[in-house]
């Protein structure tokens, strides 16, 4: 089951959250898409160093109760989806949404200023309908 | 030759957005010494931005249907321009043929497009109503306008340049699709 998604900017600005679903609430979802951000930037870092062989990428860490997944574009976009821990691998899902919802609903809207935060509704309907359509939605 | 569909569409973004503000707003030189070429009247700016885009249109269009004709034969009859320009001008314009022409045998042509690429990747903020609807209000139709003037230039431009004097409108009432009307002028 997918839970939720975060898109982060470059510079920790949380650009874009949605939740399909969530049943505990947040407490205060500023505080929360900030720390995540911070975390996530910690764990990149942090993970990569302590690598015995090679660099490495973080990839997705879970809990008993969810698993985050994660992907980073080169150009420093983060985005971040919260499923359930049986959930196997999303690197597939979150390129396609970066490489073909993001760059092209949001990166190529005349409208769309760097920095802002999204709310293209072609964006936002056409990561509903990938993410509603993909297996383990539900 | 072919031309990164990205750059293409991201530089006339830009054009767009650029033409807008240079209207609209005076720039900090010309705040100072009074520059007539600032226009107040929001109607004013609507046409001098129209007139802007669609002149460079069609100074390009003309460029372009030399370019794009070199190796083609003679058109023989204004139909075939008009099918030049739907078929082959329009693919290598905008990467697909025109979805649907009319004409009323009087130098009167709509064309319409369905996906016309200047407005594919276009959308408006979502109002949090319905996601599935995407209605546009008069405003949003203005905004729209602007990123078509371009291209309505593009093709006046090169149907001058291939013989036939022509108006060139656009309207668009649900993104991506629009509508051209081409009037000739010595249909009368």
């Amino acid at each position: 089951m997918i839970y939720n998604l975060f898109i982060f900017s470059k510079d920790n600005k949380c650009l874009y959250y949605y939740e399909w679903n969530r049943p505990l609430k947040a407490d205060s979802l500023d505080y929360e898409k900030e720390n995540l951000s911070g975390l996530l930037i910690a764990i990149c870092d942090f993970v990569s160093k302590i690598s015995p062989i090679k660099p490495s990428f973080f990839k997705s860490y879970s809990t008993s109760s969810y698993k985050l997944h994660y992907y980073e574009s080169l150009s420093g976009f983060r985005m971040a989806i919260l499923t359930d821990p049986t959930t196997g691998d999303l690197t597939d899902s979150l390129e396609y949404i970066y490489g073909e919802l993001f760059t092209n609903y949001v990166m190529k809207n005349p409208l769309y200023e760097i920095g802002q935060e999204i709310k293209s509704q072609k964006f936002i309907y056409e990561l509903d309908l990938y993410i509603s359509k993909l297996p383990f939605f539900k | 030759m072919s031309v990164s569909e990205s750059i293409w569409s991201l530089l006339l973004n830009e054009f767009v957005n650029y033409v807008v503000s240079s209207v609209s707003e005076p720039s900090e030189p010309t705040k100072e010494e009074n520059n007539e070429d600032f226009i107040n009247d929001p109607e004013d700016q609507k046409k001098i931005t129209k007139a802007k885009l669609s002149n460079a249109g069609y100074q390009i269009g003309q460029k372009l249907a030399d370019r794009y004709t070199k190796d083609r034969s003679r058109f023989r009859e204004q139909v075939d321009i008009i099918r030049f320009l739907c078929k082959d001008f329009w693919t290598l314009l905008f990467g697909k043929n025109v979805d649907n022409l009319k004409t009323n045998h009087r130098g009167m042509w709509i064309i319409r497009d369905e996906n016309f690429r200047p407005l594919r990747n276009l959308s408006f903020p979502f109002d949090g109503k319905n996601l599935k609807k995407f209605d546009l209000n008069e405003n949003q139709i203005q905004i729209v306008q602007r990123f078509l003037y371009f291209p309505c230039g593009l093709i006046r431009g090169a149907l001058s340049a291939l013989g036939i004097d022509a108006d060139v409108d656009v309207h668009c009432s649900l993104i991506p699709a629009c509508e051209f009307t081409v009037i000739s002028k010595e249909s009368n």
